[in-house]
């Protein structure tokens, strides 16, 4: 164990126990790791990710290699408005994969606390919910509609200045 | 889908999704949905097209829920039914602002701010006394930054805004540029 010059990889252990060495750099995208990296120094042992299994990690992994050298990302925009729901190219690529996938990318961003991989997932769902009508958005995720007829009228009407465009 | 995700991650699906329709359509897919989406949805309200049926409809939605959401609200071109509508209009108009307390920016059209100012003016010469816009947005919306409607009332008496910092009228009347200046109280 030195307490020297961190090593420039560090291995992974994904929940199905598969061990995945990763560039250092790489794996400090997302903030979990390296603040566990940080507090717990760096004993060359692999680091447990208990809630991806090898798939999802292999997958993550190829985002934050892709991604080590972005600037960190810059505060939270105040204005909400101004979000947009541009993707990159080669985000967009990336993101080509089954649903099942791509909401187990989201859940390992938002556990392995990866900001901007998050911010990709949520917003390529984003891009498959705009233009389409609640029954349709119901049939994508598989969501059971639980409202009496007279409730969604009733939320209809409400919400008719909305829907008006 | 056997995967569901967490409350928090909807939460920045839905802020992602910036189309008022969209976030609508999302608002009747289920209970859930509706719960986690509602204060997005209203968080901006932007009507392209005013008409007495949809103010009448948003002046009484509660707060709780819906309008406590509102930071943003524009009332876009008004289509006037009959004539005689003026009063119920700016009636249901300030209703709404008074359940918009957390509103930051307002912006009424042309059409829409003559209405009520031709309402105002008719209260006011018929009751004395009568509520006018900036009147209410002071007292309604205390944390109001940016603001614009047209036209400014001659009687208008001149409000104190705590937290405006813009203001856009069409046409300004004849204050002197010291009352204008006193609009903007610096506390």
């Amino acid at each position: 164990m030195s307490s020297g010059t961190p090593s420039s990889t560090i291995t992974l252990t994904s929940s199905d126990g598969v061990d995945v060495t990763v560039e250092r750099q790489v794996a400090e995208r997302s903030v979990l790791i390296k603040n566990m990296l940080e507090d717990l120094g760096d004993s060359g042992e692999a680091i447990p990710v208990p809630n991806v299994n090898e798939a999802v990690l292999k997958k993550v992994i190829e985002w934050c290699t892709h991604h080590k050298l972005d600037p960190p990302s810059a505060g939270d925009d105040d204005d909400s408005r101004r979000k947009t729901t541009d993707i990159d190219e080669w985000d967009q690529k990336f993101m080509q994969v089954d649903q099942e996938m791509l909401f187990e990318i989201i859940l390992a961003a938002n556990y392995l606390d990866i900001k901007a991989l998050l911010d990709v997932g949520c917003k390529t769902v984003a891009n498959m919910i705009k233009g389409k009508s609640p029954e349709e958005i119901r049939k994508t995720f598989n969501i059971q509609n639980d409202f009496t007829p007279e409730e969604e009228d009733q939320i209809r009407r409400e919400n008719e200045w909305a829907e008006d465009r | 889908m056997s995967t569901a995700l967490p409350n928090e991650v909807y939460l920045v699906v839905f802020g992602h999704v910036n189309a008022t329709p969209s976030l609508a359509a999302v608002c009747r897919v289920s209970k859930y949905f509706h719960a986690l989406c509602t204060p997005i949805l209203y968080r901006d309200v932007y009507v392209q097209h005013i008409t007495l049926r949809v103010l009448r409809i948003l002046s009484q939605l509660p707060v709780k829920s819906r309008l406590c959401y509102t930071r943003h609200l524009t009332l876009g071109r008004y289509m006037q039914i009959s004539e005689n509508e003026s009063a119920e209009t700016t009636h249901a108009v300030f209703v709404m602002l008074a359940k918009m307390q957390g509103l930051r920016s307002i912006e009424i059209s042309v059409e829409l701010s003559n209405c009520i100012a031709s309402a105002t003016y008719s209260a006011k010469k018929r009751f004395g006394d009568a509520p006018d816009l900036p009147a209410m947005l002071v007292e309604r919306c205390p944390r109001l930054r940016h603001a614009s409607f047209h036209p400014w009332l001659y009687d208008t008496k001149v409000p104190r805004f705590r937290n405006l910092r813009t203001l856009n009228i069409a046409h300004i009347p004849d204050y002197s540029p010291t009352l204008i200046g006193d609009l903007f109280l610096r506390e």
